[in-house]
């Protein structure tokens, strides 16, 4: 039994696996790249096709279509955890052993071994970190139009990918979007802001939301991500029933600022297609668009009416309105309202291991210039026979 | 382009082709005048290069770290900073020259290929940490192009029949020591550019880490780093095996800075809001 304990104290403990370990790792992430990982595609999206083939089937066993949270990457992250571990073990052993190792780890000499502890324990702090945040975390995406107030929980997101260990831990805040401003100068966006007002109880506050500055509250962070327009649309069937008055989230602008979008009316057989264009200008009898600022926004409406299931069409009416406009077909009324709004969608994270990832980032590097200081300050000497230097003197 | 700035640009391109014929002659024939003649060409094509810069960064009102032109361009010039730096140092190390310079022209020419115009800092790319990022990234790729030079230099010094050139090259010892130093100095920089990278990512896309494969491939070099760290630290790893390390190494820095753009869509392409 010792010698056991023995023999896997010296496998465990060995730079040789180290080695294997970090180019395991490398493997692996290299492997991710090839390989087309189901993380990287829409909600529902095979990565891997469904052929059925040889290949498929090897990928899915080992879930190497998800490889960065598959068996055989975790395993190679637990057997560098306790390669490290052993690693450090021994080599603190060897300082403990050692009276005159000891006393050297606080001078100058005993920097590299100080510096290389701190990096290891970093990337253990890491590795943990990394583990339980990748089992516990959840990412979902929230549209929220201006004026709406929506709740964190599960059926707000439009998607949601939640952890193994995540177990709906929801928060349950309200969330809504109160106001937004636009900064554009000659054609280009220079800065845009949501405001998102948060409440919680007696709790309540707003957030100016930003690319690059996202609103953060309960360990719960709101990333900006896109915009678009929602008019204000209305509409009466040839009864005088109000078929739709909603805020119409149309879709993102495409390159030339232009908005263009198609759904079905709901409990109708109509189907309407929308064009935007948020800053008109009407040249010879062609509207263009100059800017993505909403300055003098014209929709060019479409309405048709399916006779045959994806096939037959039959056009209603086609034609330009402007907001506050009203037009009339086929004892129809589509109204367009004045008031466009905006709507934005956040990706809304939970992380939970984040924090000591950071802390092991900033270890680590504290760790490794600590390791390395003495190097750049040693002569280089210009002898081939030269003793090397760079090994730890410690231990 | 700025006022000035294309000619500034192709007068660098230039003055980089001749200092790389020049410094390719004085190696291959002994010529020690074309060798010091190629550092002149690099010094002025240095100036040019800098000023290039300059005139850019006024008329856009931001440094130029916005994409791939003005990174490749300040990139490059930050290769040759610390190229100028290590000849101040040590002038036979003028040899990695006749690697440090192509690889610049490789660089310029990537960004040139792939050039934009004029325009401010778009919402993502004002933050302190992208500054930091790139900074990071510059002197990181900076260290591991010397150091791939040094490897080459001491591969060349040390084969069965060195040339003659190789003879004016400092001994195996400090090639082989000066290579572990710019990949230590490397790496280090490399940490802050992940580390920066990441908080900038969290805030941009919500997540320290996306498995993006720009960010996959900035792990997998620092990962080889790490590993010519670690053989050469703990396993005593030294000469000719630590020299190809450092040569092969660089490769997969070559694939996160440009190659992976060319066969996966990376969120680093920033075109979003």
């Amino acid at each position: 039994m010792r010698s056991f304990f023995l023999k896997f104290n010296k496998l465990a403990a060995s730079k040789e696996l180290a080695v294997w370990l970090i180019i395991s790792v490398a493997g692996v992430a290299i492997l991710g790249n090839i390989i087309p990982q189901t993380g990287a595609m829409p909600p529902g999206a095979d990565a891997v096709g469904g052929s059925g083939s040889l290949f498929e089937s090897i990928v899915k066993l080992l879930k190497l279509n998800d490889i960065y949270v598959s068996y055989p990457f975790l395993a190679i992250i637990i057997l560098l955890f306790v390669n490290l571990s052993f690693c450090m073990a021994k080599r603190l052993k060897l300082v403990f052993d050692d009276t005159q190792a000891a006393e050297r780890i606080f001078s100058i000499a005993g920097l590299p071994l100080i510096g290389s502890l701190i990096f290891h324990v970093s990337m253990m702090m890491i590795m943990v970190a990394g583990v339980y945040d990748i089992s516990s975390r959840m990412r979902g995406g929230m549209v929220i139009t201006e004026g709406q107030q929506v709740q964190e929980s599960h059926e707000s997101y439009i998607y949601v990918d939640e952890a193994p260990f995540f177990l709906e831990n929801h928060s349950f805040f309200n969330i809504a979007l109160k106001d937004v401003h636009m900064n554009i100068e000659k054609g280009y966006i220079l800065d845009t802001v949501a405001v998102l007002n948060i409440s919680d109880g007696d709790f309540s506050r707003d957030y100016d939301v930003r690319i690059n500055h996202p609103a953060q509250y309960k360990n719960t962070m709101f990333v900006m991500q896109l915009y678009g327009f929602a008019p204000l649309i209305r509409m009466k069937d040839p009864d005088g029933n109000q078929v739709m008055n909603v805020f119409l989230n149309l879709a993102t602008p495409d390159e030339g600022d232009v908005v263009e979008d198609s759904f079905k009316l709901p409990g109708t057989d109509l189907e309407m297609s929308i064009k935007l264009y948020p800053d008109a200008e009407e040249k010879g009898g062609r509207l263009t668009n100059l800017s993505s600022e909403l300055k003098n926004p014209v929709f060019v409406v479409q309405l048709d009416k399916k006779i045959e299931e994806g096939k037959i069409k039959q056009q209603l009416y086609k034609g330009i309105m402007k907001p506050g406009e009203t037009a009339g077909f086929e004892g129809y009324e589509l109204n367009i309202g004045d008031d466009i709004r905006y709507w934005f969608q956040f990706d809304v994270t939970k992380e939970p291991g984040k924090k000591i990832i950071y802390a092991g980032f900033w270890l680590g590097l504290a760790g490794i210039s600590i390791r390395l200081f003495p190097t750049f300050l040693r002569p280089i000497k210009d002898d081939e026979e030269a003793e090397d230097t760079e090994n730890e003197k410690v231990v | 382009m700025a006022p000035g700035e294309e000619i500034l640009f192709w007068l660098t391109v230039g003055l980089y082709v001749i200092a790389s014929v020049t410094y390719f002659y004085g190696l291959m024939f002994s010529k020690e005048k074309w060798m010091s003649a190629a550092t002149i060409l690099v010094g002025a094509g240095f100036a040019a290069h800098t000023a290039a810069l300059i005139s850019r960064w006024i008329a856009t009102g931001h440094p130029p770290i916005m994409r791939d032109y003005e990174n490749a361009n300040a990139g490059a010039w930050c290769i040759m900073l610390g190229y100028i730096v290590v000849l101040l140092r040590n002038r036979k190390l003028a040899v990695i020259g006749f690697t440090t310079v192509p690889i610049c022209l490789v660089i310029l020419g990537y960004g040139i290929m792939n050039y934009t115009p004029l325009e401010p800092f778009t919402p993502p790319h004002k933050s302190i940490w992208l500054v930091v990022h790139v900074i990071f990234a510059w002197f990181a790729h900076m260290s591991f192009v010397i150091s791939f030079g040094l490897a080459v230099a001491y591969l060349l010094k040390d084969s069965k029949n060195p040339k003659a050139f190789t003879q004016r090259m400092p001994s195996l010892k400090v090639l082989d020591e000066m290579t572990y130093r710019y990949v230590a100095f490397g790496f280090i920089m490399d940490t802050v550019m992940i580390i920066s990278g990441s908080i900038w990512a969290s805030s941009l896309w919500g997540s320290y880490w996306s498995w993006d494969p720009v960010e996959t491939w900035s792990l997998i070099s620092w990962l080889l780093y790490a590993l010519y760290m670690h053989l050469r630290v703990t396993m005593k790893w030294k000469g000719r095996r630590a020299a190809w390390l450092a040569v092969f190494a660089l490769s997969a820095v070559i694939i996160s800075f440009w190659g992976i753009n060319y066969v996966k869509s990376s969120m680093h392409v920033l075109n979003m809001i």
